[in-house]
This record gives C-alpha cells, sequence and structure tokens, in this order.
C-alpha cells in the first residue's frame, strides 16, 4: 500500500513536470499555433546554461539560465517562426522539429555527449517522511514549483492587461490585432514565456539526472506535446491536463508494468495516445467541438 | 509527326515520362560513385537507399500533401522484418533462443524477405491508415509521429526479437550497389505510374482542393489511406536494402533522427513532384557527406579540414531551415524536370 | 454630395484587392467626411467586406490609395491602422468567445487604466444589458449581445471612423433596429461610420451617402436623403431595368 501512495507521489511529480511543459506547448499553440518541439532543447540549453553558472549559486546559475532562455526563445520567433506566420500548421510543428534537431546537434557540437554533471547544494536532495510515506524532496519541490508557477501565469493571464490581450490573440488573433493588439509583441511575449517556463523544467530535469546531456530535454517535449494535444491545444486547462495525464501514466506505468513488460512503458502510453487521438481528436477537455472536414 | 530528337520520348507512355531524369540521375550517380570505389561507394550507395525511402514517402506526402513523420517507423519495421527473416536459422537459434518460432525457425532468400516485410507494413499502415487518415493538420502529423515513437519502442524493447536497443548484427548481406540502384529505379517507375494513375490524379485534386474534390465526387479519405499503404511498402523495401547491405542495424539509427533526414531530403527538393524527392535527396547526400568528411578531416582544395564532430548534423537541420525560409516550394518549385529536348517533354510539368 | 476635404475623413482612390485570380475589388474610390454616416450596399460577394478588411489593414490591397485624416495607411498592420482611430466591427462582430465581457472590453488598447474604467463605464451606459453578464464569457451570449459586445469593444477604443461589416447579420428585425438607431447618435458625438450592409432600405434610413458596390466597382453614389435615392440605388444592383420594390432585401 505505501508503496502504491509513494509512487503516486512520484507520479504526480512527473505528471506536473509534463503538465508544466504541456501547458507551455499549449500557451504557444494558442497564440501563435506553433506546437514547437523546440521547447524540449530549450529545456536542455537551460541546463547547459544552469552547469555553466553553477559557480554563482542557485540564484545566479537561475538568472543566466533565464536570460539565455528567453533569448533562446525569442530568436526563434523571430527567425524561424515570424517568417512563417501564414504556413500552415503541421509545416510549422516540422520546422520546429528542425530546428530541435539543429539545437541539439549544436550542443553536442559545443559541449559533447557526455553528462555534465552538476549539483546545487540548495537543491533538496534525499526522502522526507510525510504522514508515515517516504518521498523525495525533489518530488514535493517539483509540485511546489510547478503549482507556484502555475499560480503566477493564471494571474498574469486573467489579472493584467497584457495577459488579457495576449488570451484574445489565442482566441482570434486577427481580431485582436483589430483592436490594437501589437501582434509581434504579444507573440515575443508567448515565446518568452515558454522560455521561463522550460528554465523550471530543466531546474528540475536536470537535479533529477545530477547533470545534462544533449538529449536532456527530449523526452519531456515528446509526452508533453503528446499530452497537450491528446488534452486539446485549443484550451489552456486541457493542455496541462494532458500533459499531466501522460506524465502521471508513464510514472505509474514504469513503476507497476510487470518485469516481463518492463520497457514497454511507452509503447502502451503511446498505444492509448493514439487510440484517444482517434477517438478524441479535438481534445480530451472538450470533445466533440472539432470542426469536421468537409 | 515528331521531329528528331522526340520521337523515342513520344512513343514511352505517358505515365512513365516524369520518372526518365529521376530515373537517369539516379543510374549515373550509382555507376559514377561505384566507379569511384571506396568511401564515395558506400555514400553513393547510401545515398541510392535513401532515394528508395523518399520517393517512397512522395508517393503519399507529395502526393496528398499531407506530410507523415510515420514513414521512418516502416523504414524500421522493413529493416527489422527483412534482418530477422533472411538470418540463417542456425544462427538465429544460437544468438536468440527466445525469439517467437514462426521467425526462429525460418529463413528465406533477400527478395521473399523484402517481398514480406513489404505486405507486412503495408497491412500494419492499412490498419493504422483506417484511422490516421480520418485526421488532418496538426492531429495528423502527431498522430503519425505518435506511430513513429511506437514502433520505435517497441523495436527497441523488444530484447528476444531484435536484440532491444542494442545493434542487431549478424545480417546477411544480399544487396549490391546494382540490386539498390534497381529497386531505386522501380520504386521511382511506380511512384510515377502512381502519380499519372486515376487515383493520382484524385489524389492531386484531392491536395489543391479538397473541398473541391470531395464535392466532386472523390473520397478523399479512401484514397488516401491507399496512397499510404502503397507508400508505407516501398518505405519498408527501402528498409530491406539498409538491412541487407548494412548487415547491422540498431534502432538508434532511425527515429528521430533519420525522419528528420528524410524529411529534410523532400523538403529540399520539393514536396510536390517526383523529381524534386530525387533532387532532394541528392543534394543533401552530397551535403551531408562533405560535411562528414570535413568532420572526419580531409583535404579540400590543398588545404587540410578537420570540423568537430556532429558539424553533418547542423548543416542537414540548417537545410532544411533555409529551404522552408527562403524557397518553401524546394529547389525543384514542385515541377517536374523534362528532358532538354521535345515539346513533348515540356508538356510534362506539374502544377 | 460632401466630399472629404484634404487631410480630413477617409479617401480611398482605386482600391484593388485580389485573392488569387480573383479581384475583389477593381479600383475602387470612395470619400468620407468627418461625422458622416456612409453606408456601402451591394449583393453577398460585390467586394463591401474586402474593401472594409482593407481599409483596417486585414488584407494588403494589390493597388490604390487608403488615406485618413491625412495619413496613408494602405500597406499597413491592422494595429497600426487601429492607432490612427479607425476600428473595425466584423461580421457577426467576432468577439473573443472564450473571454468574458469584461475581459473583452478590456483587450482593447486603450492608454491608462483610469481611461479605460472611464471609456468601459461609458460602453456599459450605452449597452446596459452587457453590464448584467459582464463576467459571462462571450460565447455564453445571444447574437444580439455578441453583436452589443463587438460595438461597445469598438466604441471602447474611441475611434473617429467606425467600420462596420454587416451588422445586422443573423440578428432579429428589432435588434437591427436598436443597433441601427445608434449610428446617428454616435455620428452625433463625432464619430464617423463607414458601415457595409446588403440591406439598402436599412441603411438610407439612417445614413448620410451609400456607395453601391457591383462586382468590386462603385456602381452608384447617392445622397440618402434624396428622392428617389432607393430606387436609384436598386437600379444599379440589377441594371437599368424598373426595378421591383423590396427584392433587394
Amino acid at each position: 500500500m505505501s508503496a502504491f501512495v509513494q509512487s503516486l507521489i512520484d507520479a504526480c511529480s512527473l505528471g506536473a513536470l509534463y503538465g508544466l511543459e504541456a501547458l507551455a506547448v499549449g500557451l504557444l499553440f494558442g497564440v501563435v499555433r506553433v506546437a514547437n518541439f523546440a521547447l524540449g532543447t530549450v529545456v536542455t540549453t537551460s541546463a547547459y546554461a544552469l552547469y555553466a553558472g553553477r559557480d554563482a549559486g542557485l540564484a545566479g546559475a537561475v538568472g543566466l539560465a533565464l536570460v539565455v532562455a528567453v533569448v533562446l526563445c525569442l530568436a526563434m520567433e523571430r527567425l524561424v517562426f515570424r517568417p512563417l506566420r501564414t504556413a500552415p500548421v503541421a509545416t510549422l510543428f516540422i520546422a520546429s522539429f528542425a530546428v530541435a534537431f539543429t539545437l541539439e546537434k549544436t550542443l553536442l557540437l559545443a559541449f559533447g555527449p557526455d553528462q555534465r554533471s552538476f549539483v546545487f547544494d540548495r537543491m533538496p536532495s534525499g526522502v522526507v517522511s510525510v504522514g508515515g510515506y517516504y518521498v523525495t524532496r525533489l518530488s514535493l519541490l517539483t509540485i511546489v514549483l510547478v503549482g507556484v508557477l502555475l499560480a503566477a501565469l493564471v494571474g498574469l493571464l486573467r489579472g493584467t492587461s497584457f495577459g488579457i490581450r495576449m488570451r484574445a490573440a489565442s482566441d482570434d488573433f486577427a481580431m485582436a490585432r483589430l483592436v490594437g493588439v501589437r501582434a509581434n509583441a504579444v507573440t515575443a511575449g508567448a515565446f518568452a514565456i515558454t522560455g521561463v517556463m522550460s528554465v523550471v523544467v530543466a531546474l528540475v530535469l536536470s537535479a533529477q539526472v545530477g547533470g545534462v546531456t544533449p538529449s536532456l530535454g527530449t523526452n519531456v517535449i515528446v509526452f508533453a506535446l503528446l499530452g497537450a494535444v491528446v488534452g486539446g491545444l485549443d484550451r489552456l486547462g486541457g493542455a496541462a491536463t494532458g500533459g499531466f495525464v501522460v506524465g502521471a501514466t508513464l510514472s505509474l506505468l514504469s513503476s507497476w508494468l510487470p518485469d516481463r513488460l518492463a520497457g514497454f512503458d511507452v509503447s502502451f502510453l503511446v498505444a492509448v495516445v493514439i487510440a484517444l487521438l482517434l477517438l478524441r481528436p479535438g481534445g480530451l477537455v472538450r470533445a466533440g467541438t472539432m470542426k469536421e472536414r468537409v | 509527326m515528331p521531329r528528331r530528337g522526340v520521337g523515342w520520348a513520344a512513343v514511352l507512355p505517358p505515365a512513365v515520362v516524369p520518372a526518365l531524369v529521376p530515373a537517369l540521375l539516379v543510374a549515373a550517380g550509382g555507376v559514377l560513385t561505384a566507379w569511384a570505389g571506396g568511401a564515395t561507394e558506400r555514400a553513393g550507395l547510401n545515398a541510392v537507399i535513401y532515394v528508395t525511402i523518399v520517393v517512397a514517402l512522395s508517393m503519399f506526402s507529395g502526393t496528398t500533401g499531407v506530410i507523415s513523420v510515420a514513414h521512418v517507423g516502416f523504414v524500421e519495421l522493413g529493416a527489422y522484418l527483412t534482418a530477422l527473416l533472411t538470418m540463417p536459422v542456425a544462427f538465429k537459434r544460437q544468438v536468440m533462443p527466445d525469439m517467437p518460432a514462426v521467425l526462429r525457425t525460418v529463413a528465406l532468400p533477400f527478395p521473399l524477405a523484402a517481398l514480406v516485410a513489404m505486405a507486412v507494413t503495408g497491412v500494419v499502415a492499412a490498419v493504422a491508415g483506417a484511422f490516421l487518415m480520418r485526421l488532418g493538420g496538426l492531429q495528423s502529423a502527431v498522430a503519425t509521429f505518435s506511430l513513429l515513437l511506437l514502433v520505435d519502442s517497441v523495436v527497441g524493447n523488444w530484447h528476444s526479437v531484435t536484440a532491444g536497443p542494442s545493434p542487431l548484427v549478424g545480417i546477411p548481406i544480399h544487396a549490391t550497389t546494382t540490386i539498390a540502384v534497381a529497386v531505386a529505379l522501380v520504386t521511382i517507375l511506380a511512384a510515377s505510374v502512381l502519380r499519372q494513375s486515376p487515383l493520382g490524379l484524385r489524389l492531386r485534386a484531392g491536395r489543391d482542393d479538397e473541398v473541391a474534390a470531395t464535392g466532386s465526387g472523390i473520397h478523399v479519405v479512401a484514397d488516401r489511406r491507399r496512397a499510404f499503404v502503397l507508400s508505407a511498402a516501398f518505405a519498408a523495401l527501402g528498409g530491406a536494402l539498409l538491412s541487407s547491405t548494412l548487415g547491422t542495424i540498431s534502432p538508434d539509427g532511425f527515429g528521430l533522427r533519420m525522419t528528420v533526414v528524410v524529411l529534410t531530403m523532400l523538403v529540399v527538393g520539393g514536396l510536390q513532384s517526383l523529381a524534386g524527392a530525387v533532387v532532394g535527396t541528392v543534394v543533401v547526400s552530397v551535403l551531408t557527406e562533405t560535411l562528414l568528411r570535413v568532420e572526419n578531416g580531409t583535404t579540400l582544395l590543398g588545404a587540410h579540414v578537420k570540423g568537430p564532430v556532429g558539424l553533418s548534423d547542423v548543416g542537414l537541420g540548417l537545410a532544411f531551415l533555409v529551404i522552408v525560409l527562403w524557397r518553401p516550394s524546394g529547389l525543384t518549385g514542385g515541377h517536374e524536370i523534362a528532358l532538354p529536348f521535345g515539346k513533348h517533354t515540356q508538356q510534362r510539368k506539374n502544377p | 454630395m460632401t466630399a472629404a476635404t484634404a487631410g480630413a475623413g477617409l479617401s480611398v482612390r482605386g482600391l484593388v484587392v485580389t485573392y488569387g485570380t480573383v479581384r475583389a475589388l477593381r479600383g475602387v474610390d470612395l470619400e468620407l467626411a468627418e461625422g458622416e454616416v456612409v453606408g456601402v450596399v451591394g449583393a453577398n460577394g460585390a467586394g463591401k467586406s474586402s474593401l472594409l478588411a482593407a481599409v483596417a489593414g486585414l488584407v494588403r490591397p494589390a493597388a490604390g490609395e487608403i488615406e485618413a485624416r491625412g495619413r496613408r495607411l494602405d500597406g499597413l498592420d491592422p494595429e497600426r491602422v487601429f492607432a490612427h482611430g479607425l476600428c473595425l466591427v466584423p461580421e457577426r462582430g467576432r468577439p473573443f468567445s472564450r473571454l468574458t465581457v469584461e475581459e473583452n472590453l478590456r483587450a482593447v488598447v486603450v492608454p491608462g487604466r483610469a481611461e479605460l474604467r472611464r471609456r468601459m463605464a461609458q460602453a456599459y451606459e450605452i449597452f446596459p444589458a452587457l453590464h448584467a453578464v459582464r463576467r459571462q464569457p462571450a460565447e455564453t451570449l445571444s447574437g444580439g449581445q455578441r453583436q452589443q459586445l463587438a460595438l461597445a469593444r469598438a466604441l471602447v477604443s474611441q475611434p473617429w471612423l467606425l467600420l462596420l461589416d454587416e451588422p445586422s447579420l443573423g440578428l432579429s428585425p428589432r435588434i437591427v433596429e436598436e443597433l441601427f438607431a445608434l449610428l446617428p447618435e454616435l455620428a452625433a458625438r463625432g464619430t464617423s461610420v463607414l458601415v457595409a450592409e446588403q440591406r439598402l432600405h436599412d441603411v438610407l434610413q439612417f445614413a448620410d451617402r451609400a456607395y453601391a458596390l457591383v462586382h468590386g466597382e462603385v456602381a452608384r453614389e447617392v445622397d440618402a436623403r434624396a428622392d428617389g435615392a432607393e430606387a436609384e440605388l436598386l437600379a444599379a444592383y440589377f441594371g437599368p431595368a424598373p426595378a421591383v420594390p423590396g427584392t433587394a432585401r
């Protein structure tokens, strides 16, 4: 029983992390129609920035990572996705694939394939007993961090003019421009926010692994993207929920799959994802309203 | 009456004409690289196999305009099936005793194994396609991507059959450059015939204006599924060539990396035409091979150059982005390439 | 006929808009003086929406000039055109459906928070029904309310020129009447209106002048208050043959 509760908490932690990344995917997709596969490499790059700034302490390293991630996201927007603004959604997705590939290989070129290890003293480690169950401190921190970030994001999106305009643009981009919302500003803003979110993901992931490799962020983006699409890219709540469900399921599968099937956790998950895509192409959360193709 | 130079082109069935220039290109490339021998021959062989794979993908994506991210999964399937079917029984019994009896107790000659691989992959594509073809836009891209992940993760974890993530070794090498070139030519011919067939014309009508095509009684979804199955089968054939020329395959060689390679080739040449698939494959192959040599250190124009490891991959990604940003219809602009004589062939351009 | 004086109002000259090979507008000239309500009438596909979209910056004209208050607008992005004091209410209003009514109004770019609050209060004064539902998502509103919200949203920006595209579309006659009655009121407060409509008769009730668009060209320009204006526009619709009144509806 206690093992089950512990695996549930771990599942929540992984789910929270993937949910956060899926939320980033959904946020960006809502505004600019880019299902950005390259967000995974933004996570990786942020982790390398954390590594580069490790001597400056946790705060310094996070500061550096924030700058790097936001600049990278803005550059991506300006150089690739802004010129492609009118391209079909599938083309944008494939283009983001190529961006991810190019960036990952550039990181490989710069840092080599081996793990660069680093640990921050102030990042929590070890386990803690909560009501009789042993949970890793990192899992708890992940849940707290994601919660805080979610609250901040909701505050931004509902409480500030910028946030409301961003949601307006996400609802109807052309109409938002007709009431004065500057397309470039809101697009750049959305990209920048996904950069900030990626730094949090990078912080947790690199602490889990104890360092960074050029493919650190690949798994996160794959599952966050699947989760976001399954949950419904059109609604932020849907995307985040989808990411959470995918992450939590993956975590539960890897702890509870019988030995004979161990390793097939991803296969099962992807099979479920494909099934859900076919049954509810419009997303889990808001089903049935996807436009039928003529 | 046709004048001098037109005569022989005019007697060809029109369905074959778009295949002429791509076929000549592949044949010439195969012969030239084989003549050069050594590393160049290997690079040429690799490029010829990629022609089969990319042309196979273009049978679907080029005619429907729908990008499939699943095809490398089909290549992987074809490669592993061919490998497992051609390996000697004794070898399998010794090295992989846990393999299901169906696979463990048979060893087929390469052509038969390749055909079986094509058929099985075609069935997989038919089943998947029954559902996938109903999706559009991003859902379709993500669903095909999921299919790739599914194949990749099954192959990468089914230790008793595929050796899991480690390389599968000891695959008998049957395919030579000549065979690879012949297969590529057959694939190009098949793609050309498909494009000019009633099915191909309906598909292209659906690509250019889905609403209008549906309005004129075309079952776009059913037609796309047919193209999907055909193109998956030929992708598996490309995989069969890979395993039967390399002798060793591992899941790393497929997956995301090969997907980027294949999509880059298709996009660089031009998604919409057969010529684009072949030109893109040739151009990207030459580019990556050159960069790969710089990576390993080589003499260029009298100077010794050695670039950092990973250069060719970065170049590959950049090539994709440059084309998508500045020439989205690809180097061929989506047109077929006509032979430089006679009116007949000049009319064979694709809109 | 009151032609706009140079430097004031809106002036459209030789406007051409093409979509691929289709020419939606083939050289349209149009003038609007400040304080005027001008109608653009025409059948479906005559180019009314294209004209408004081009003025608002949504589509880039292939040729021609758009000048407002002495500034060239053609080729500007929609948000720049908006900054010059023009605001388009597109067909069916297109309120931001997942935002609440209040958020719809807050999304409009307005200088300063206090100013925004003041203008929102004004908008609620004009449309009291919206105030009651201000916390509801726009997608839950009725068709009439959605059109009201779209208009309110445009008014929050306090444009000097309001561009209305088919405001009557899909609404009941009573609501349409209410909506149209508002326009002269707006004009009296100094907001000019350029309204595209299929309902010829209604347009003539409140507009100062009207243009008839036929196949992307101005077929006729009439003074709405002159006798026989409706017959003249109808003639432009259907050619010179005697028209049957009411068929244009």
